[in-house]
């Protein structure tokens, strides 16, 4: 014991000494960053405690942090099996289930959450997106009847897709006009409804704008809470033009579709 | 340091192991108002936001915009998504994936992009060459 107390004085060497101590150190290290750390504690602490809740949360936690969502999947429904309404695992599976378009069990798994926890500010800024206007994807293209004219547009020729979609994803008008033009039209749409809400929290006002970088190809979105406008271009066009673009053809979107209603 | 069209060089000073140091750099950049770096399930990682800004509600959107950027499009195919920035009224959200996560910056409308979307994708290089696996 004093030699213990010793060595740990002069490494200055702090090591877990129980299941809890070993789990309570790997959020610590999770919520500095320092992942592998984490997940090294936690795979100790799991192997001597098997049910742990703590334990299978971090562990979730983890898997997460590393985009594997399967494994997260696993663990939370782990923790799921020894408190069936622990709050996080609840928020994690709820996320999981609005990556995989589930958004009905995403909002069931939420409100089970608050219903447990009510002041959970995580979960009730998701419910809000959720339950927003949500609706299913659709499992085949949609094909309305066109209600602007293309030429009035003037849809710039750099303009690798473009797409007009009201914000409750109903498609408008697609060029090119394809089998994925509806599910695009309501993927933008729920991208809409996740960055209003992020700038609206933030407390910046309406959305006004995007630019979503990719690797190949970047999409410039025009939006008025109402409509969407989103432009794909190559990597290669100059952030100003594409913009000037963007402006103009919302401009004539606006008037199509104003036109449309009068 | 700065170059001619005034936006400063992309590297970062700090380890992209030290998520908390990179974001004091990047909060620095003029007119970022404050940001925070969040893991992919919401939880965060190191915050340096107003205080009058809801960190959680803000983490938990940041963490699933950054998801379905990264795993959906539009238009993106999955791991293609670099950055975002998202323009409203009163400044503009930016946002970045990196393997353990997003940075998100809070910005005045009157910032310069260029020089954010710079600082921010070294912060993102940083980050992503600390954590090859």
């Amino acid at each position: 014991m004093v030699l213990t107390r010793f060595l740990k004085a002069v490494t200055g060497a702090r090591r877990p000494e129980t299941t809890m101590a070993m789990f309570r150190q790997a959020g610590r290290h999770r919520d500095a960053g320092r992942f592998e750390e984490a997940v090294a504690l936690v795979e100790r602490g799991l192997k001597l405690d098997a049910d742990n809740i703590v334990g299978h949360l971090l562990a979730g936690s983890l898997h997460a942090v590393f985009r594997e969502m399967d494994q997260a999947k696993a663990e939370f429904e782990r923790v799921l099996t020894l408190d069936p309404v622990q709050p996080r695992a609840l928020l994690g599976l709820a996320r999981i289930a609005m990556e995989q378009d589930d958004n009905d069990r995403s909002a069931d798994l939420l409100r089970r959450a608050l219903g447990r926890y009510p002041d959970f500010p995580e979960a009730s800024a998701l419910l809000a997106v959720v339950t927003a206007v949500a609706p299913a994807r659709p499992s085949r293209p949609s094909s309305p009847a066109p209600v602007v004219q293309p030429d009035r547009l003037r849809v710039p020729s750099e303009s690798r897709e473009t797409v007009i979609a009201r914000t409750d994803a109903t498609l408008v008008f697609a060029q090119p006009r394809g089998p994925r033009s509806g599910e695009l039209a309501a993927r933008t749409a729920h991208l809409q409804r996740l960055a209003a809400a992020l700038v609206e929290r933030a407390g910046l006002g309406a959305l006004h704008h995007a630019i979503i970088e990719g690797a190949a190809e970047t999409t410039y979105l025009r939006t008025d809470g109402d409509a969407m406008l989103s432009l794909t271009f190559g990597r290669d066009i100059e952030t100003a033009a594409a913009l000037t673009h963007l402006e103009r053809v919302w401009t004539n979107c606006r008037a199509e579709l104003s036109s449309q209603v009068a | 340091m700065t170059v001619a069209n005034g936006v400063g060089h992309s590297t970062p000073t700090t380890s992209g192991r030290d998520l908390r140091a990179l974001l004091r750099e990047l909060i620095a950049v003029e007119h970022v108002r404050g940001g925070l770096i969040v893991a992919p399930d919401g939880l965060v990682i190191a915050s340096e936001l107003p205080s009058h800004i809801p960190v959680e509600a803000l983490s938990a959107l940041a963490a699933t915009l950054g998801r379905e950027l990264e795993v959906r499009g539009p238009r993106l195919r999955r791991g293609s998504f670099l950055m975002a920035n998202f323009a409203a009224g009163d400044g503009t959200v930016f946002l970045g994936g990196t393997p353990v996560g997003f940075i998100l910056l809070l910005a005045d409308s009157e910032a310069n992009r260029e020089r954010i979307r710079h600082a921010m994708r070294g912060a993102i290089d940083a980050v992503r060459q600390a954590w090859k696996r």
